[in-house]
């Protein structure tokens, strides 16, 4: 089981704790399977984490690394890996560093379908 | 070199130039500011007389426009307990997709539910809205709560021109929403208050209709009858509301009636049916310290006067019953004629109406005896056995 | 404390650039009760390069206002005083950056654009943290780098050995530095701002944006600036010349309050609003 980014959930996921925001108001309890309007509530209250059962965020970021080819996924790891200090047992420097890699995961697949990514290059 | 005589001070002089200097250049903005406090203190002396939520709405979105050069204004709403935040109003009305569409976007970005979380309002530019024309147009995200719950969001999109003096607008914007919720919150406490006064007096009714298997349904039956009636009549709608509560609580005083009075099956004694007479003194006494069916006691007292002055429990006659009270008389009658008694059967509804025209004038107020046939003729009166 | 020791280093180095004068005098006339708007406008006119670049950003789609708006007096009374001072002050700063010339090793218009990627990142976690004032937090993440422009500028030699010892180590610039010069760029531009007469909160928050040790008065103001500059390197929006990413501090992110999960909201806000800074502010 895993926290995840409310970014970074999808329908059929399962919810290991009671999803809630920085209140404390619950919004879904656990045991629930995700539907696409559970996780637009979840962002329409301000939930930005839930627990999901079974997976963990590093499984997705594989998942993501998988749709490109190695040479792409490589360079990036290198590039980052140049970038950052080891980040192991420092959950700030950690969350920061999968967040820049998702981010540059993100552009690499939009790059190659043709897409424009909202965040970078266009406004 | 001073001059004695001198009328102006030279140093004076600098500072009085400068005040004017000052006063001309600032004085289209200050008096565009003055212009929309005016306006909105105006409003604020306004005592919102309407506790209806339609009407705030609306108020407040007439008070936001004075502000800002809004594009649209918007209210999303959810219940108690509720996780979905359903748009309720726009003004103009025609934008609300457009608005709604905005506030989706909005939300995948995670701006709106930071608004939420944070309690306070959030002011971003435009992700979707009106992005053909080219124009820079921001939305604030205002969460509406009240002490215990958010209740809401306004959604507000604005567009900045020449006129808007950014800091200022935006503080009054943001201490606007707070007074708009605050409305909000007080117009559903009333509401809540309403239902719940509404939920005890119909449990009032349901029990004495328990006791009484034969007025079952009596009430609501009367009240009826009697929006019908005042309907008619070209009453305006709060009258109608209250006549409706009238004829739901007309006979709440038949509980201090004993239950072997009113379900006799046979003729009541000469005791037994001054006991009777009491239920709308009775009544009226329940009724009476309620304050916002205060002003429905005298219906609840009266509905037993007749016309011609021989009714109970005064005697009043013609005019000088309320004109709710004559009109619930017809309404009572109609539908105690028209209903199953312990003592005998019900009439045919052709039959009861000539029950009423034959006592137009003694028993019934003609003007009302007349609505009704104006009524039933029109189809608007039903019977469903 | 080697600040007795920087400040002699700067007042004997001469010709350094001083903020313009102009927004010492806005400073001072937000002290008086009725500034004459007439006046503001002539101070800021005074300096037609700045005059034009407020002008140019007001106009910008940042603010987006409908007509255009063509005299400096209309912008004073629409955005009011402290604003405009704001702006002022990033045309200032703009104006400097200009005046030095990239070098193979440090390049000037990556250098603005990690001051205003740093800029952002910090106003974006002060609003999320519901600081103050966010656009002081702005201000103060525009120039906490500016001791590098010093050093580059005014210590080439020193300046080419740290970049030098941070291409072959991989060590963060400060460290170099005091490994060389024996001080850094966060003292240097302290002692800078101090000289130009800025705000003790400022001089703070450029002073200790590394935060290598904890001070005893860490506010979450420089909270912010220090965890906004992290991340501005972690996202690469623009260059300061490191080639590693600094950690955070972890009384830093305790002293801030921010989640960990508004992390990627607040990354993902301010590469957007980095876009738009740099399309309006970008080297000609």
């Amino acid at each position: 089981m895993g926290i995840l980014n409310v970014n970074d959930i999808t329908v059929g996921m399962v919810l290991a704790k009671a999803a809630m925001n920085k209140n404390g108001t619950v919004i879904l309890g656990p045991g629930s399977t995700l539907t696409d309007k559970h996780i637009t509530s979840f962002k329409t209250w301000g939930v930005t984490e839930v627990d999901i059962q079974g997976i963990d965020s590093d499984q997705l970021l594989k998942e993501a690394m998988d749709a490109l080819s190695s040479d792409v996924v490589e360079s990036i790891e290198k590039e980052l890996g140049e970038l950052f200090p080891s980040v192991e047992a420092n959950p700030v420097m950690e969350e920061i560093y999968k967040i820049v890699k998702k981010m540059h995961l993100k552009q690499a697949v939009n790059q190659t379908s043709g897409a424009t990514d909202a965040v970078t290059k266009d406004s | 070199m001073q001059n004695e005589q001198a009328l102006i001070d030279p140093n004076d002089l600098e500072s009085i130039v400068r005040k004017l200097s000052f006063l001309e250049e600032s004085n289209s903005a200050l008096i565009s500011i003055q212009n929309k406090l005016d306006r909105l203190s105006r409003f604020q002396s306004e005592k919102l007389l309407s506790y209806d939520v339609q009407h705030i709405l609306q108020t407040w979105l007439v008070r936001f426009r004075e502000l800002v050069k809004i594009e649209v204004c918007s209210v999303f709403l959810v219940e108690e307990g509720g996780i979905e935040f359903i748009h309720e109003i726009s003004e103009p009305e025609e934008l609300a997709p457009d608005i709604q569409k905005e506030v989706e976007a909005q939300i995948a970005l995670g701006n709106f539910g930071q608004a939420i979380s944070n309690g306070a309002p959030l002011n971003v530019r435009t992700e979707v809205f009106r992005k053909e024309s080219n124009r820079s147009l921001n939305i604030m995200i205002a969460p509406l709560s009240n002490m215990e719950r958010i209740i809401g969001a306004a959604a507000i999109v604005f567009e900045e021109d020449k006129e808007f003096i950014r800091q200022q607008t935006l503080k009054l914007l943001h201490v606007l929403v707070d007074f708009f919720a605050l409305s909000l919150e007080n117009a559903y406490l009333y509401d809540d208050l309403k239902s719940a006064y509404f939920y005890t007096i119909k449990a009032i009714t349901n029990s004495i209709e328990a006791r009484d298997p034969y007025t079952r349904g009596h009430s609501g039956r009367v009240a009826q009858f009697s929006k019908v009636i005042a309907t008619e009549l070209d009453w305006g709608k709060d009258r109608i509301a209250l006549i409706d509560w009238g004829g739901m609580l007309h006979d709440v005083g038949k509980i201090g009636i004993p239950d072997f009075i009113l379900n006799k099956p046979t003729k009541l004694t000469a005791d037994e049916y001054r006991q009777i007479q009491l239920h709308p003194s009775i009544g009226a006494q329940i009724v009476k310290d309620i304050s916002f069916l205060t002003s429905s006691t005298p219906y609840i007292f009266e509905h037993h006067e007749r016309f011609d002055g021989k009714g109970y429990p005064t005697g009043l006659g013609e005019k000088d019953i309320s004109i709710e009270g004559r009109l619930l008389a017809v309404a009572d009658s109609f539908d105690a004629m028209t209903s199953d008694r312990p003592y005998r059967k019900a009439l045919r509804a052709e039959d009861a109406l000539d029950e009423l025209l034959r006592n137009e004038g003694t028993q019934f107020d003609p003007e009302v005896v007349q609505a009704f046939r104006r009524a039933w003729m029109s189809g608007k009166i039903k019977i469903s056995w | 404390m080697p600040s007795q020791k920087i400040h002699r280093i700067i007042n004997s180095m001469g010709e350094l650039p001083t903020l313009p004068t102009i927004y010492m005098k806005l400073s001072h006339l937000l002290n008086e009760s009725e500034p004459s708007i007439k006046t503001i406008s002539g101070i800021i006119s005074e300096d037609l390069a700045i005059a034009a670049m407020v002008l140019k950003i007001v106009n910008s789609a940042a603010y987006g206002f409908r007509n255009k708006i063509g005299d400096l007096q209309h912008a004073i009374v629409i955005l009011g005083l402290k604003e405009i001072r704001n702006l002022v002050l990033a045309s200032s700063i703009y104006k400097i950056v200009k005046e030095f010339e990239s070098s193979s090793a440090f390049n000037m218009q990556e250098f603005w654009k990690h001051s205003i990627g740093c800029a952002t990142l910090a106003r974006v976690l002060a609003e999320t943290t519901h600081l103050k004032s966010p656009e002081d937090v702005f201000t103060a993440g525009l120039l906490h780098d500016i001791g590098k422009l010093i050093h580059a500028g005014h210590l080439h030699e020193e300046f080419d050995a740290v970049m030098a010892d941070v291409a072959e180590t991989g060590s963060q610039m400060s460290k170099s530095e005091k490994k060389i010069l024996g001080f850094d760029h966060a003292q240097t531009g302290g002692a800078l701002a101090d000289k130009w007469g800025l705000p003790r909160e400022t001089v703070n928050m450029i002073t200790h944006h590394h935060l290598s040790y904890t001070p005893n008065a860490l506010t979450k103001e420089m909270a912010a600036i220090h965890i906004g500059n992290t991340l501005c390197i972690a996202l690469g929006l623009g260059s300061g010349g490191e080639k590693r990413v600094p950690l955070i501090n972890q009384n830093a992110w305790e002293i801030l309050g921010l989640r960990l999960s508004d992390l990627e909201y607040v990354m993902q806000r301010s590469s957007k609003l980095f876009e738009d800074s740099v399309s309006i502010m970008d080297f000609e």
